[in-house]
């Protein structure tokens, strides 16, 4: 197309038979082009939009094992897998709010797979929430732990409030977004541990392991055991 | 490339490379992709110069930044990451390692991405600790 706008049909003289069709062509490029600008955005957002049930399900067991892996001791002992859980965020648009957002993609277990929640994480700093979101801005790994147990009901007002307001600093959300959680019944972690995920340098999304122990999970043993999880995803992920 | 890979251990490299945020007891610690499993060197004749590189969990096109007459950086284009270093070491001379550090070092203040430069960190000690065994150990490209 780029070479067709260039020929002048008074300087190159092509055969009839050639240039009557190529005039034509030249007389629609403006609409030709907005057509291919338009077809690439829309396969471009198809192809964001579909995710094979085959990868899918490699995303799962890859989240389902790293589960295993770091928590084997606790679902030896019976705690429940929602307790202990891993959940993969991509980066991106929501269909229902304004600006950026981490938007969970899948997560380890059976139970709590229809979660809504999602994270804020904009390109300016003061649009960015949660663990998920700080690890997604720094590109590193952030670890939170020895959270204040805002699931027990039995704290009085004040012990509440101020739980709720170390809660939301060490886990960078506000006491309201917190104060929904509860209301939704919803139960809060005790520790978190949260990586940025990367395709081909680019930042994707991030990970996140939440869990009812009060420390994470990490030490220089697991640095292993998060690299093959980083490097797994990430080759799955290319072709996401 | 012929040069074979010398093997690193991630673990080591990431020891110590952590930190807590301002005024949040929460800790960062570098990021897996951020860490080299690999490093290796060798002489690039179309260059005319040492070529150090280091190796990730993935792979990103780099561009290429001149940081002085004797040393450039390739750098991610989407992470910003240290993926190589070429060095004239002959025109450097005895502080060839020396300039490469300053290179890196000026390269963290120029980054546009946020967060500690621990990456730059990891490099900066690789090329401190096995700069001179790299350069015996490099071959013509």
């Amino acid at each position: 197309m780029a070479a067709l706008l260039k020929w002048d049909p008074a300087k190159v003289v092509l055969p009839p038979l050639v240039a009557t069709p190529l005039i034509r062509l030249l007389g629609l490029a403006p609409i030709l082009i907005i057509v291919f600008v338009l077809v690439g955005g829309a396969s471009r957002w198809v192809r964001q939009r579909i995710t094979s049930p085959q990868t899918l399900a490699t995303i799962q067991w890859i989240l389902n094992r790293l589960q295993e892996d770091t928590f084997h001791e606790e679902n030896a002992a019976g705690q429940p897998l929602h307790e202990n859980r891993v959940t993969l965020f991509k980066h991106g648009h929501s269909s229902y709010h304004l600006g950026r957002w981490l938007i969970p993609v899948a997560r380890s277990g059976h139970m709590t797979q229809g979660t809504d929640i999602r994270f804020r994480a904009g390109d300016d700093p003061a649009e960015l929430e949660g663990v998920a979101g700080r690890a997604w801005a720094l590109r590193s790994q952030v670890i939170v732990e020895d959270l204040p147990d805002l699931n027990q009901f039995v704290l009085s007002p004040a012990t509440q409030e101020r739980a709720l307001q170390e809660y939301a600093k060490k886990t960078f959300v506000t006491q309201e977004w917190l104060r929904k959680r509860l209301s939704k019944r919803k139960p809060l972690a005790l520790s978190y541990y949260a990586i940025h995920v990367e395709v081909r340098g680019a930042r994707w999304g991030a990970l996140v392991i939440d869990s009812m122990n009060p420390k994470a999970k990490i030490g220089l043993e697991d640095e292993g055991r998060y690299r093959l999880m980083a490097g797994l995803l990430q080759k799955v992920l290319e072709g996401v | 490339m012929g040069q074979e890979w010398i093997v690193l251990d991630p673990a080591r490299l990431a020891e110590y490379k952590k930190e807590k945020l301002p005024g949040v007891e929460v800790t960062v610690a570098v990021s897996p992709y951020d860490v080299p499993d690999g490093v290796r060197a060798y002489y690039q004749d179309s260059l005319r110069r040492l070529v150090i590189e280091f190796r990730y969990l993935g792979l990103e096109p780099f561009k290429r930044v001149t940081k002085s007459q004797y040393v450039t950086l390739r750098i991610g284009k989407n992470s910003e990451r240290l993926y190589g270093i070429e060095v004239n070491v002959d025109g450097a001379g005895a502080q060839w390692v020396a300039l490469m550090v300053r290179a890196i070092e000026e390269q963290v203040q120029a980054r546009k991405v946020h967060g500690t430069p621990f990456n730059y960190d990891i490099a900066k000690q690789l090329v401190e600790e096995k700069g001179q065994e790299l350069r015996r150990t490099a071959v013509v490209g």
